[in-house]
């Protein structure tokens, strides 16, 4: 487990409810509003996606939505910055296999 | 102290680094001079297009002897500069559009026996599942296509100089001058290039060269602007044009999408003080071109915008470029004022401005590209 | 619409830049990308250095939220989640809102955007658990999540040592402190804190690769020659589940470059960085830029940047008049300065020679 219960400065962390969501059909539990990615790290995730070229795992990196390692398909929606996307509720979300794909497929039908 | 060369080129766009190319490979020694960078300019900031469709007629035989020296670049130059040769839709949306197309179809294979034709929403739904409802039918050109513009200029770079060319950035040309009318040397804020050739491949800056030589033509720069979307798996891979030309783009071998568009006033965006350096920026045109593109694409609404970027094109007032030799000033040769389609036809202007330096017949005809077609301008 | 002052970030640098401005009677806006404003200052839970003046022994995330309240009280509007993607001619600001863009005009524009960590790449660096040591500082103070259990920090600067010391704190296991440099750059005070848990610090070493499948199983360091290459024969394997990078930061200038801001390479500054006179005004008139986005340094003078280029604006603008606007910077200055003495102002202040051959000062003109 990897919350922090007491620390020595700050004390207890000001979390939201308990909540559960999927991480590939798999149920898990995290805080409401903590990032995505904080909801994995603490129930041991670090592989958000895999490579489009070279089906490498890549996880966080920079944890304030600026390198984009972290995306992962979150509610259908492929390249979603788990670092910065608050978790809510019952969300679906998917470890990425390469580029990921548009939602709403052929706009014409 | 002045160094001597047989040609001297200015300007490391595109179309500049391809006549290198071209020269180098022919045994000349060359110099290319920019004053920033490679690609600085239109070079470094367009589509990427390579399409014979919807061409000017005057421009089509060298778009169409491109397409053929493009299927064989990245082999040539030793880089793969992503050509990928899916076709061109023009996409039509109403029966006059379609009417007027598929006549300018009929023309384009009659009159250069270019293989294109118009498709209906049903031949067009089987090239192409995204497009919105309200798009009838499109011309489609199996043989156009689109690469990476900063690969491809790139690569024209590093071949020539491999062949003996040298490149020289952040260098600015101050003055041509002629001795006895003829080109004697070219003047930089660095050095004297002693050289009877010199190639203006400036782009923006092409007017003020000309003008260093007595010459003048009606060009002037225009603002345009590009934008990239976030990648994903492909889902086409047709160069996208329209009828109206309203937008134009396609999805990169990476998966982004590259889309270009305008607002409409784009000749007065420019206030003409940057100096050619300073990119100018307008909030308006991303915005623009995204509603545009998402009334023929409804469903790429959910891809996020990575990144835009503006710049400046050549535009001549007839919109084609002034090309080849200038007898009235032996030694100077233009290939400037691409006004925005220059990319495409870059291996082709590479080939014929070397073949015309040579003193061979090139393998587009240039008459229609002379400097004073405008007539005279005072 | 149009906006006296549109500040963009809401760290320590523009909200006191917001702050000061306001103080003078602007109508100010702050816009962050953020879903919390502070930028940086709320992972900062160590004690600050400098003296009174400058909130010495204060915490990061106290002084956080003492300004959003000062803002507050002074009607500074700060919009959160809304990053700016634009900055346009005519000092014209695009943010995004959720799926909308909102466009705004204003008479003076400060980007106090801050800076981004940097990387070095090395065998095994894309791997999950080779993090940034900034994002370690994130998961743990912001969210309560420690990064990892046993760590490697890769560089012994002030981010370094901090951050290993509140990753003990975190109660993570620091197996060891790495640098290619020959001494610790980083804060004594926190150093001597990281050494005396019995972290070992390997100065004169770097990382040669992370190990592992999925995930950082164990990392390997070696000795550096003097042309900072790996010395066969001293590499030591580390038992460690991430490694956390401390190599530096690089401002953030992407707004500045784009609004046609001059800029310079300036190592000393962290890169490229737009030329600022001493009032942290630019080449583009009307638009500022202050702390780390302007060139790295830390958060007190972040601060105070922050509040000189807010009292500018204001003078810009005719909102105080040029004598009382001018000695506040002075006195702004001074309090830079003195904050500056030592090493690393040394460093600041050539490169501020470097840009004012660029860019003169104002503040030496005659009223």
């Amino acid at each position: 487990m990897n919350r922090i219960s007491e620390h020595p400065v700050l004390g207890t962390f000001a979390k939201g409810r308990s909540v559960v969501f999927r991480l590939d059909g798999r149920a898990m539990e995290g805080c409401e509003g903590e990032p995505i990615a904080a909801a994995l790290r603490a129930a041991g995730v670090l592989v958000h996606r895999q490579t489009a070229r070279r089906n490498e795992p890549r996880g966080v990196f920079c944890a304030i939505g600026r390198c984009t390692d972290c995306v992962m398909v979150v509610d259908g929606r492929p390249n979603v910055r788990t670092c910065v996307e608050p978790l809510r509720e019952g969300m679906q979300i998917q470890t990425q296999y390469g580029l990921g794909t548009l939602r709403h497929e052929g706009a014409g039908s | 102290m002045a160094t001597s060369w047989d040609a001297v080129i200015i300007g490391a766009g595109v179309n500049g680094c391809a006549i290198a190319y071209n020269l180098a490979k022919r045994g000349l020694r060359v110099v290319i001079l920019d004053k920033t960078d490679v690609c600085a300019q239109a070079s470094g900031q367009n589509g990427g297009g390579v399409r014979q469709s919807a061409r000017d007629p005057r421009e089509l035989p060298l778009a169409m002897l491109s397409v053929s020296l493009f299927s064989s670049l990245a082999e040539e130059l030793d880089q793969d500069v992503e050509y990928v040769q899916a076709g061109n839709l023009r996409l039509c949306t109403t029966s006059e559009q379609e009417t007027a197309m598929r006549a300018a179809v009929a023309q384009q294979r009659v009159d250069f026996g270019l293989d294109v034709r118009y498709v209906d929403r049903g031949e067009l739904e089987a090239l192409n599942q995204h497009l919105a409802e309200w798009v009838v039918g499109a011309s489609y050109c199996p043989t156009d296509g689109h690469a990476n513009p900063l690969l491809t200029t790139y690569a024209f770079a590093r071949k020539a100089c491999e062949l003996g060319a040298e490149l020289r950035t952040g260098e600015t040309v101050t003055r041509i001058r002629l001795s006895r009318g003829t080109v004697r040397s070219v003047v930089t804020d660095r050095e004297v290039y002693s050289t009877g050739l010199v190639i203006n491949a400036a782009g923006i800056g092409g007017r003020a060269v000309a003008n260093m030589v007595g010459l003048d033509f009606p060009m002037t720069p225009v603002f345009t602007e590009v934008l990239v979307t976030e990648a994903r798996e492909p889902m086409f891979a047709q160069m996208i044009g329209t009828a109206s030309s309203d937008f134009y783009g396609h999805q990169t071998t990476h998966g982004s999408f590259v889309w270009g568009g305008f607002v409409g006033y784009e000749t007065f965006l420019h206030d003409g003080h940057h100096g050619g350096t300073q990119r100018p920026n307008y909030p308006e045109v991303a915005s623009a071109i995204c509603r545009t593109v998402l009334r023929y694409f409804p469903g790429l609404g959910e891809l996020n915008v990575i990144r835009t970027w503006g710049g400046l094109i050549a535009q001549v007032a007839d919109k084609v470029p002034v090309l080849g030799p200038v007898p009235e000033v032996p030694g100077y040769i233009s290939a400037t004022g691409f006004s925005g389609h220059g990319f495409g036809i870059a291996p082709a202007v590479g080939r014929v401005i070397g073949q015309a330096v040579l003193g061979e017949t090139p393998d587009v005809d240039l008459s229609p590209f002379t400097a004073d077609r405008f007539g005279p301008v005072h | 619409m149009r906006r006296d002052l549109i500040v963009v970030g809401a760290g320590p640098a523009g909200l006191c830049a917001a702050i000061e401005a306001a103080g003078q009677g602007l109508d100010v806006v702050v816009y962050d990308e953020n879903a919390k404003p502070g930028g940086q200052l709320f992972k900062q839970i160590h004690k600050f250095f400098g003296s009174k003046e400058h909130r010495a022994r204060e915490r990061g995330f106290r002084i956080g939220e003492q300004l959003l309240q000062e803002a507050a009280d002074l009607g500074v509007e700060v919009v959160l989640g809304a990053p700016v993607i634009g900055l346009y001619q005519g000092l014209t600001v695009q943010a995004q809102i959720d799926a909308r863009i909102e466009r705004v005009r204003a008479n003076g524009v400060i980007l106090a955007t801050g800076a981004s960590e940097n990387m070095i790449p090395f065998p095994g660096w894309t791997l999950p658990g080779v993090i940034g040591a900034g994002a370690a500082q994130t998961m743990a103070n912001l969210h309560g999540i420690r990064p990892g259990n046993d760590l490697l920090m890769v560089g012994c600067g002030n981010v370094g040592v901090v951050v290993a010391y509140q990753m003990l704190q975190a109660g993570c296991r620091v197996r060891a402190m790495i640098d290619a440099g020959s001494t610790i750059g980083g804060y004594g005070v926190h150093a001597a804190k990281v050494a005396r848990t019995g972290v070992p610090f390997h100065l004169g070493h770097t990382i040669v690769r992370a190990e592992g499948d999925a995930r950082v199983e164990s990392a390997t360091i070696a000795q550096v020659d003097d042309r900072w290459q790996p010395v066969p024969g001293t590499e030591k394997q580390l038992d460690v589940d991430t490694v956390c990078l401390a190599v530096g930061l690089s401002p953030s200038i992407q707004l500045a470059a784009m609004a046609g801001c001059r800029m310079l390479h300036l190592p000393e500054m962290g890169g490229r960085v737009p030329v600022r006179r001493e009032d942290c005004s630019t080449s583009v008139s009307g638009l500022y830029v202050v702390g780390d986005a302007g060139g790295i340094e830390e958060a007190s003078s972040a601060m105070i940047q922050g509040r000189m280029a807010g009292m500018a604006c204001a003078m810009e603008q005719g909102f105080i008049s040029p004598v009382v606007g001018k000695d506040r910077l002075r006195m702004l200055r001074d309090s830079l300065d003195r904050l500056r003495e030592g090493p690393f102002g040394e460093r600041i202040r050539g490169a501020e020679n470097r840009m004012q051959a660029v860019l003169p000062s104002r503040l030496e003109e005659t009223a």
